[in-house]
């Protein structure tokens, strides 16, 4: 009879990892909820348990149930690093990265159990070093998987190591070319180094998060940052016309010559080719939908404010003397409202008080770009 | 017994209205006069008091149907809102008749046992007219016509895939389509996939396919086509994989004749599915199977209201409300109407009809649950729609102004 009872267990089990397997996570947990209920010692079925929980999104309960895994079976790497798991999405770090050690303890030759430990180390800035060295650890141990590359790429932009972060992400690729979280790393890293005039590695950039969407169209995150390059844009635009128009405010003011007067025309070229550029290297897809978003009702007020600016710019050509420093004040006040509003649209979407050196990156023009979703443990 | 008694009695409640005991007894002797409407208020007041009295319970359950059964000591809040949703359907004639449509029905029929023939077409499934010109240009008209078929050197094989978001009515269109042909229906749900996945798939799936075969014509229905053929490259363990190849291999039909046999397929996300499924000869024939238009809207709540006591209800206002509910959306809204006048009636001692207020609320407090579905569908049409898979969907999109 228990044997039976087992062998049903058993078979539950198998189609419970199968429902995760196929992202059907409510099914899998109802299923193991009732093999947890007749057998309540089972392990496994609690670890199971943890991990449709954890695909379900479900942090809490995953953590009781990965918890009951440890009770049952303390020497368990899978319990130790789903814990470690469903901590870190807690936001007790310092307690998830005990449990990845723990899971590394018990057993030191699971890349898993290093993967995991990098991450969680990742997220302490004191600990940089150490999450590189657990993900070079997972790397060692299964050079032929794409998840330790994409760790240690994470852990080595954390160390400001850009190079290594680039290599390991395209290690990551290599291997899986449809992997959307080392696709939208790989963008994030370009993104982060592109400089302000540097069209080509932002457009760049907004083909990588495409790659990520393509790969997995479920990947809001990569979405969100195929956004926010646009939002760059747009604010890179601002900040260019801004100094068109202060240089040639400053121009117009001290002298009456005819290249005075077409300064700001011909200063107009830098944006116009930044623009140029960024648009010329997008996919056709890619153009429909900046497009698209230039014109939601979010961005339209900088796009119309930046118009003006440039409008204002044109203006100050023709007007007469007195007037042109005026319509050069104004271009540059109308693109520094542009970007000001970017900023503030920035940081209400991102519902996060910034602190003072997050502040001057965002004024610089810098922004925050979201993390790839990790994925759910396996 | 006297009405005099009864006064008393009523009186003694309306100076202790709080007095459940008291009230209880006033309402089983009204119930044993045959006072059956004021028996049931009676007994609604004493739920209102004591949401769990059995007693109370038992006597509404005796005034909708004269034999009752005894509700369960541990009944609980949601099984007698069921229990009383069911007694109470039978104290009003309802409003509408029945039109025999149900767009959400399930399919009954056992894997490797295919049903016959069903009686259900094309012609039940309320609106829909896009998809239905659809079906019969893309898949009816050649079946019908097989010499000209031939004629122009076509092959009848081949499947089409239903998708679309979740609750939208696919399963119901399968067996419509397979009620037009004229063909025996079999159809494999997820569990039946699961099954494959820890017994010998291959050897489960080659069955099927014979089954099929020797049943012809038959139409195969895959429903959740996505756990089937998944994408090869996401699946982690080779039973997996195992069950996709032989699943390419029966629709070729490499070894047996598939002649007579149509495989339907449906699925929410068909961007998970293998690519070599959707190839010629497989799924290459794709259905947009979207959330219900104003005909099919109507046609659905009349469904799902036929056999409740509704009074007042402006169908054509509650079909404007509804744009972009799926079937399952509004089968939940027409349910939490009827929860609302049910425990307003328990509530209040008299019992109501469902107005166009429950309704408008059952609107407001459900919302369509298709909006995730359109997230992800939003990225695949924009960025994943090289070969014009889903140009349907594109122009859906943006019509509704979401791309």
């Amino acid at each position: 009879m228990s044997t039976r009872r087992g062998g049903a267990a058993s078979v539950d089990l198998d189609r419970a990892r199968a429902l995760c397997d196929l992202a059907r996570f409510d099914d899998a947990a109802q299923l193991l909820q009732r093999v947890v209920a007749a057998d309540p010692q089972n392990a496994r079925a609690w670890c199971l348990l943890a991990q449709a929980y954890l695909g379900g999104r479900e942090d809490g309960d995953a953590l009781r149930a990965a918890e009951t895994a440890l009770s049952l079976s303390p020497e368990d790497e899978w319990a130790h690093r789903l814990h470690s798991i469903a901590l870190g999405k807690l936001g007790r770090r310092e307690e998830s990265v005990a449990a990845a050690r723990s899971a590394a303890r018990v057993a030191p030759h699971s890349w898993h159990a290093f993967v995991q430990l990098a991450q969680a180390l990742v997220g302490d800035k004191s600990a940089h070093d150490e999450a590189l060295a657990a993900a070079e650890q997972a790397v060692a141990l299964a050079p032929h998987e794409a998840a330790p590359h994409i760790v240690l790429g994470l852990a080595a932009r954390a160390c400001k190591r850009y190079e290594d972060a680039e290599a390991a992400f395209r290690a990551a690729l290599a291997i899986d070319p449809q992997n959307s979280a080392a696709h939208n790393e790989l963008a994030r890293l370009r993104l982060r180094r592109t400089k302000l005039a540097g069209a080509t590695a932002l457009a760049e950039a907004a083909g990588g998060f495409t790659d990520a969407v393509r790969a997995n169209p479920r990947a809001d995150v990569s979405r969100r940052n195929l956004d926010l390059v646009v939002r760059v844009f747009l604010a890179r635009v601002s900040y260019l016309i801004f100094l068109d128009a202060y240089l040639a405010g400053r121009g117009l003011a001290g002298s009456g010559s005819i290249a005075a007067r077409l300064a700001p025309v011909i200063l107009l070229a830098v944006p116009a080719q930044f623009a140029w550029r960024f648009v010329r290297r997008l996919t056709l897809d890619l153009r429909r939908h900046v497009h698209r978003v230039l014109l939601s009702r979010a961005l339209l007020i900088p796009a119309v404010l930046q118009a003006v600016a440039i409008a204002l710019l044109l203006v100050a050509v023709v007007a007469p003397r007195d007037a042109r420093s005026f319509a050069a004040g104004a271009a540059a006040a109308a693109a520094a409202v542009a970007r000001v509003y970017l900023f503030v649209y920035a940081r209400r979407r991102s519902r996060v008080r910034p602190g003072l050196r997050r502040f001057v990156s965002r004024a610089l023009g810098r922004h925050r770009v979201p993390d790839a979703a990790p994925d759910p443990e396996s | 017994m006297s009405d005099a008694l009864l006064d008393s009695l009523r009186a003694a409640v309306e100076a202790a209205p709080d007095d459940v005991p008291l009230r209880l007894h006033l309402a089983e002797l009204l119930a044993s006069l045959g006072r059956r409407d004021e028996a049931v208020r009676q007994a609604a007041a004493v739920l209102q008091r004591d949401s769990g009295n059995v007693s109370a319970l038992r006597l509404i359950g005796a005034g909708a149907d004269d034999a009752p059964d005894a509700p369960a000591e541990d009944e609980s809040a949601a099984e007698t809102l069921r229990r009383l949703d069911r007694e109470l359907d039978g104290l009003v004639p309802p409003m509408y008749v029945s039109s025999g449509v149900g767009p959400d029905e399930e399919p009954v029929g056992e894997a490797y046992d295919p049903e016959p023939a069903g009686r259900l077409r094309l012609a039940d499934v309320g609106g829909m007219e896009e998809v239905k010109a659809r079906l019969e240009a893309g898949f009816l008209a050649p079946l019908r016509n097989p010499e000209l078929v031939r004629l122009y050197g076509k092959s009848l094989q081949g499947g089409l895939l239903l998708y679309g978001p979740p609750g939208c009515g696919k399963t119901f269109i399968a067996r419509a389509l397979a009620g037009e042909m004229g063909a025996r229906f079999l159809a494999v749900g997820l569990a039946d996939v699961l099954d494959m996945y820890v017994g010998q798939s291959e050897r489960n799936l080659r069955e099927l396919f014979d089954t099929a075969r020797r049943s012809a014509p038959c139409v195969v229905f895959l429903d959740e086509v996505d756990a089937l053929g998944q994408k090869r490259t996401h699946l982690r363990n080779n039973a997996a994989r195992g069950t996709v190849n032989q699943l390419l291999s029966e629709m070729d039909g490499l070894e047996q004749n598939n002649e007579g046999v149509y495989v339907l397929g449906a699925t929410n996300h068909p961007w998970d599915v293998d690519v070599a499924l959707r190839r010629p000869g497989r799924f290459d024939r794709m259905v947009l199977v979207l959330p219900p238009d104003g005909p099919a809207r109507e046609a659905i709540l009349r469904y799902h209201l036929r056999d409740r006591p509704i009074a007042g209800v402006d169908l054509g206002k509650l079909v404007r409300l509804t744009d972009g509910y799926s079937g399952a959306d509004l089968a939940r809204v027409c349910e939490t109407a009827a929860e609302q006048a049910l425990l307003d009636s328990a509530r209040s001692g008299n019992v109501r009809m469902i107005e166009m207020a429950d309704l408008e609320a059952a609107v407001r407090d459900v919302r369509p649950s298709v909006g995730a579905w359109l997230e992800t569908a939003r990225n695949v049409a924009q960025f994943a729609n090289e070969d014009g898979a889903y140009d349907d969907l594109l122009a859906y999109l943006r019509k509704r102004r979401l791309v």
